[in-house]
């Protein structure tokens, strides 16, 4: 079976019928929507941190562990959404391009975090509580929010080509 | 307005770049007042004063106020996208609790959380307050594209 045919298979399940032409599907859309205020929020509040731009006098690492619960729960809010939102119209979405966009900056987006989280943040040690933090950290707050919101725009244009 | 709204509905783009742009600003102005309620509830920074954590949001919600009225009027002009929008029950939803919102937010939300010792209830309230309206107005325009 090719990918769009899963898709299809996917989209036409019983679920996701359900799901796509409830009287609450607006729901499950404005969840995934608004949803984005508490996530992308919570990020942002700590790449503005990383960039070196608010809450200078309050260590980076202290930040990250005020507003880690958030993100994450932003984040697992989002991808449950997400993946129901998707349920529904997978096949849609699949032949959308700028879904196929969103999806590319999702991943772009994991990388950049990861490649924070596990590399960049060794040296934590070094630039805690640096007002300015070296270019490499500054530059991984400034690709999250970049890559966040490209995923946002992505993600609202999605509406116009289906 | 006929200019905007004729400028808006003849630019393959106009209403859908705008409708981005509302998005962006509802990660500021409603990400600052998620923000803010969690530290009015003592959820987050408990060891930041409340007025230095409002005075370090202040320029969130001051651009996503800006941010989402702006594209809201442009959406709002060029609504021939949607042409019953003034038969839209959610869209009158949403006017008036953005009017609620504005003005609760330049006078109680303000009172609150410009001071360190306003009084505990008092500030979950306006915490659960904030939330309450700014998610509303969410919520109604986003049902707006659907009834």
């Amino acid at each position: 079976m090719t990918l769009l045919e899963i898709c299809q298979a996917i989209q036409n399940t019983e679920i996701g019928t359900a799901m796509r032409e409830s009287n609450y599907y607006w729901m499950l859309n404005g969840a995934h929507v608004l949803g984005i205020a508490v996530s992308a929020g919570a990020i942002l509040w700590f790449d503005l941190r990383a960039l070196g731009l608010n809450m200078l006098d309050m260590r980076i690492s202290e930040v990250y562990r005020q507003i880690n619960v958030y993100m994450t729960t932003g984040f697992i809010l989002m991808f449950i959404t997400g993946t129901l939102l998707f349920w529904a119209r997978a096949a849609d979405s699949y032949t959308n391009v700028y879904f196929r966009i969103k999806v590319a900056g999702l991943l772009l987006a994991g990388a950049n975090a990861m490649y924070f989280n596990f590399k960049t943040k060794r040296g934590i040690g070094g630039w805690d509580t640096a007002g300015r933090p070296p270019f490499n950290v500054r530059m991984a707050g400034l690709a999250s929010i970049v890559l966040w919101a490209g995923v946002i725009a992505s993600g609202r244009l999605m509406a116009y080509t289906f | 307005m006929s200019w905007l709204g004729t400028t808006v509905r003849q630019s393959t783009w106009g209403f859908a770049g705008a409708s981005v742009i509302l998005l962006f600003g509802i990660v500021l102005l409603l990400g600052g007042i998620v923000l803010m309620s969690l530290r009015l509830f003592g959820l987050i920074m408990p060891g930041r004063p409340i007025s230095r954590v409002a005075r370090d949001l202040h320029g969130w919600i001051l651009a996503g106020l800006v941010m989402t009225l702006v594209s809201g009027i442009i959406m709002w002009a060029g609504h021939g996208v949607m042409p019953d929008l003034y038969e839209s029950v959610p869209f009158w939803l949403e006017q008036e609790l953005l009017l609620a919102a504005l003005v609760f937010h330049f006078t109680l939300y303000r009172w609150v959380t410009s001071r360190d010792d306003a009084p505990r209830a008092l500030r979950g309230f306006t915490a659960i307050l904030a939330l309450f309206l700014w998610f509303g107005v969410g919520v109604a325009g986003r049902a707006i594209g659907f009834f």
